[in-house]
């Protein structure tokens, strides 16, 4: 049923993407608390939690959804306790509140789908108001400030660390509020100024909203700030007065801290003067207006910083996915005459008598040759998204799953800021997810057990991303009890997978790189936590999917590392040309080791299948057609070519009618209309209007090995 | 017709873009398509994997599209001449390609004249049939194209 919201699809779609930011600012500030307590209380952090409930519960009343407007109302209550002062923060305080960051979460769900949950909130609800009511001890130096909400602007301890500061350095502190028009401009921008000048001034000790506040475009008619500084009254107030949309400044000098209590009995207001009267005329408003044009280009510098170093919040534009594709299928078309244009260039210039034209030509060519990467290299960046989007949701997961398996964790993550196309990010999370449960699962120690063994009772798992060459590397590094080939090889045989004899045979290497055969998983009792039927074959199959590769390194009783390769795009790759039975195919240049001409007499057969010798190793032969179930034709000739494929430390020979060559290619994906076809990921179209196959080399050569594995055990 | 369109001044006739297949004409309603062209303008890439009847994919202006082959659809043997065309459909967002054995004409066909399509026409279940139009004379078999782009590829159309 739906929900009857009375709002717009674009209101809705808008709504939700600054809901999914403020859940998670929520979640990450509470969990923020959880890790300072009993430590004073992070007083940015604690605004940041109360705004993002309090913007939420305005929200969500707005778009008609009480549910959610009752339950951010509550855990707002809360948190305000703990903004006085009166509460501190308890395990039972933060799971309440993260039980309420859940709940949250099905609410937004159920918005983006217009369809009813069934969640009652009422349970929770009552548990909150059950809290909100039980006093807890009241943190003394606090409560004598605080009876008053209204007079609290800023946190007595601030205030004395102005005072300290301000006596230091001789300058004097001020409590500054000021109220701007935020109805027909930008106010995130003119708050933004205004908190520009006033650091231009002297020092913003504190502010609400602060610089990122107003960077995620929160913004209050108010502006409070408490600021250092040895300029005077009067020229504060003359600065802030000549940034347009000021409707009132109140300024308050603090000489103690019994100083903040007065001023709210104490307002007198300035009311700012008419534009007219500040038309610049003297020295010294020539001066300011130089400052402000200053600050204004600073702003401007912060900003841009800001948005390559952060761009995930809101200093980005938000672009329909659909119009990057779009943009994205364009430049392919580009790519395309591109190489065509290159073509026919080379094909004028062995011209004997090639004139001027042809050379002007040339040089156009290679204009819009080096024109179309650029802008090809720009839309891929466009498409690229910060691993952290993933990335923050795992510090929860990881906290919940250690609580469920009652053990010690620490998470470090680093290169979160790696960029990686959204669609990469997208696939890449449960793989991720995947073997973060079975780190905590399976990889880390009981504490007891890391006790005895006297490692350090808290487990840890990095989590980190880098790029190298044309690859992103994600590494899972835990520090538990490592893999054990050995039981490995025991569990396969048991499960049938593989013979004993061929266990026996097995290096190290091989008999770890089991676990990602399907049918395989260690643990022995399905746990709530990885045991999900779910098996590391699929983690493998997923990454593969994506043109990725993940392998394992681990050392018994040190850890266990999975290092997975991620190619930078999906959109565009490297591919080798091949011709078979009339057909183009593109090989993802990824999975290629080598090309080889061979001699007819060199094929062997090894149980009626074909084979040949490599530097002394045993390889595989397979004809294209054979993996594509195409009648195979018989080798025109006396040679002829094999490319050779690796998937996983495992090499095949694919035998190909024709080597073309190089070539980058845009992938189109195949209509759902041609069905399932599995080995074949997409098609590319090539210079001259030829359409090529992209062959999925992990998905045909895996139906070879399983078929190998069969004869092995079979045996 | 269970579900018979309002038949106002506009609606009195329906445009037909009428096609051969074997003996038989066949219509398909001109709103479902997006335009016909020549088989020899189209080099049609084989897709291994596919069924029998999918004919490949080819690049239409920088597009890739998927081209069934009808007459494979219907049970009938493949043939190949000059005249075959492809007609160029849009099914659910995505465009995709018919081959025929080739188009006659585009014809206004009032609604008068077309009768329910029985149980089955030509080898064609019900499903897929949108009435058979008398025309002087000559009987021409109303297809639902889109409807059976997307039919599922394990679904038989025949009988």
């Amino acid at each position: 049923m739906g929900l009857g919201l009375e709002a717009s699809p674009e209101e809705i779609r808008i709504f939700l993407e600054e809901a999914d930011e403020q859940i998670l600012t929520l979640e990450e500030g509470i969990m923020g608390l959880e890790k300072s307590e009993g430590n004073k209380l992070d007083d940015d952090l604690l605004q940041a939690i109360f705004r993002a409930a309090h913007t939420l519960k305005g929200s969500s009343a707005a778009l008609g959804h009480t549910g959610m407007a009752k339950l951010t109302h509550e855990m707002e209550n809360l948190l305000d306790q703990l903004r006085k002062g009166v509460r501190e923060v308890t395990p039972e305080f933060v799971n309440l509140l993260l039980e309420g960051v859940d709940a949250l979460r099905i609410y937004n769900e159920e918005i983006a789908n217009d369809e009813e949950s069934g969640y009652s909130p009422d349970e929770l609800i009552e548990k909150l108001r059950t809290m909100a009511q039980i006093n807890t001890p009241v943190v003394k130096e606090t409560a004598a400030t605080t009876q008053d909400n209204s007079t609290v602007l800023f946190a007595p301890k601030l205030i004395t660390l102005a005072l300290e500061q301000a006596k230091a350095k001789s300058e004097k502190v001020f409590v500054i509020r000021i109220n701007i028009n935020t109805e027909n401009t930008l106010p995130s921008v003119r708050t933004y100024q205004i908190l520009m000048a006033l650091e231009d001034l002297g020092t913003v000790i504190s502010s609400h909203p602060n610089m990122q506040d107003v960077e995620k475009e929160i913004v209050d008619a108010e502006i409070k700030a408490l600021l250092l500084t040895n300029y005077n009254l009067a020229e504060i107030e003359k600065t802030i007065a000549g940034i347009p949309d000021v409707k009132k400044i109140k300024l308050d000098e603090i000489k103690e801290e019994a100083d903040t209590k007065k001023i709210v009995t104490n307002q007198e207001e300035v009311p700012v003067a008419k534009k007219e009267e500040k038309v610049p005329k003297t020295n010294e408003s020539e001066t300011k207006i130089a400052k402000e044009a200053a600050a204004k280009t600073q702003s401007l510098n912060n900003i841009e910083k800001k948005f390559r170093n952060d761009s995930v919040t809101s200093s980005t534009i938000r672009v329909d996915v659909e119009i990057l594709d779009g943009l994205m299928n364009l430049v392919g078309e580009l790519v395309i005459d591109r190489t065509r244009l290159v073509s026919g260039i080379t094909q004028l210039n062995e011209l004997e008598d090639k004139t001027i034209a042809v050379e002007n030509l040339g040089q156009t060519g290679a204009h819009i040759g080096r024109v179309t990467e650029q802008l090809q290299e720009l839309i891929m960046k466009a498409r690229m998204l910060p691993l952290e989007t993933l990335f923050r949701k795992f510090p929860r997961m990881v906290r919940d799953l250690a609580l469920k398996a009652d053990k010690e964790v620490e998470l470090i993550m680093e290169g979160e800021e790696t960029e990686l196309d959204r669609s990469v990010i997208e696939q890449i999370s449960d793989p991720i997810i995947h073997l973060l449960r079975n780190a905590i699962d399976h990889g880390l120690e009981s504490k007891e057990e890391r006790h005895q063994t006297s490692k350090n009772p808290t487990g840890r798992i990095l989590l980190s991303a880098e790029p190298e060459e044309n690859y992103i590397v994600i590494r899972l590094k835990d520090d538990g009890k490592g893999i054990d080939p050995e039981k490995i090889a025991k569990s396969a045989v048991r499960k049938g997978l593989i013979s004993t004899e061929k266990a026996k045979e097995l290096t190290v290497r091989e008999a770890v790189d089991l676990i990602f055969m399907p049918g395989f998983s260690t643990a022995d009792k399905v746990t709530q936590v990885s045991g999900r039927g779910v098996g590391m074959d699929i983690v493998k199959k997923n990454i593969e999917n994506l043109n990725g590769n993940i392998q394992v390194f681990t050392e018994l009783g040190k850890g266990t590392e999975f290092r997975i390769e991620l190619p930078l795009t999906l959109a565009i790759m490297r591919t080798l040309l091949v011709n078979s039975s009339g057909g183009l195919y593109a090989i993802p240049l990824g999975s290629v080791a080598e090309t080889h001409r061979i001699q007819k007499s060199e094929i062997k057969y090894i149980n009626k299948r074909k084979a040949m010798t490599l530097r002394g190793n045993v390889l595989p032969l397979v004809h294209l057609e054979e993996l594509l179930n195409m009648p195979v034709p018989e080798i025109a000739g006396d040679s002829f070519f094999v490319v050779v494929v690796r998937v996983a430390q495992q090499q095949t020979g694919i035998i190909v009618q024709k080597l073309i060559g190089e070539e980058e290619v845009v992938i189109k994906t195949l209509s759902k209309l041609l069905g399932d076809i599995r080995g074949i990921s997409g098609a590319a179209i090539l210079g001259q209007g030829d359409v090529a196959l992209i062959v999925d080399v992990p998905t045909l050569t895996a139906r070879e090995q399983v078929g190998k594995h069969m004869e092995v055990s079979g045996a | 017709m269970a579900n018979e369109p309002l038949k106002n001044d506009q609606l009195k006739e329906k445009q037909v873009v009428v096609f051969k297949l074997g003996q038989e004409e066949f219509g398909a309603n001109i709103e479902t398509v997006k335009e016909i062209r020549k088989m020899d303008d189209q080099k049609i890439t084989p897709v291994p994997k596919t069924k029998e009847f999918v004919a490949g994919i080819v690049n239409l202006r920088g597009k890739i599209i998927p081209v069934l082959d009808l007459r494979v659809r219907f049970g009938m043997e493949k043939t190949t001449s000059e005249d075959n065309r492809i007609i160029v459909i849009e099914v659910q967002n995505e465009v995709c390609g018919v081959v025929v054995d080739a188009v006659n004409e585009v014809l206004r066909i009032p609604y008068d004249n077309i009768e329910p399509a029985p149980e089955m026409v030509a080898g064609i279940n019900k499903d897929y049939l949108e009435g058979i139009a008398k025309v002087d004379g000559r009987l021409i078999i109303n297809i639902n194209l889109p409807k059976i782009a997307l039919a599922n590829t394990n679904e038989t159309i025949a009988s």
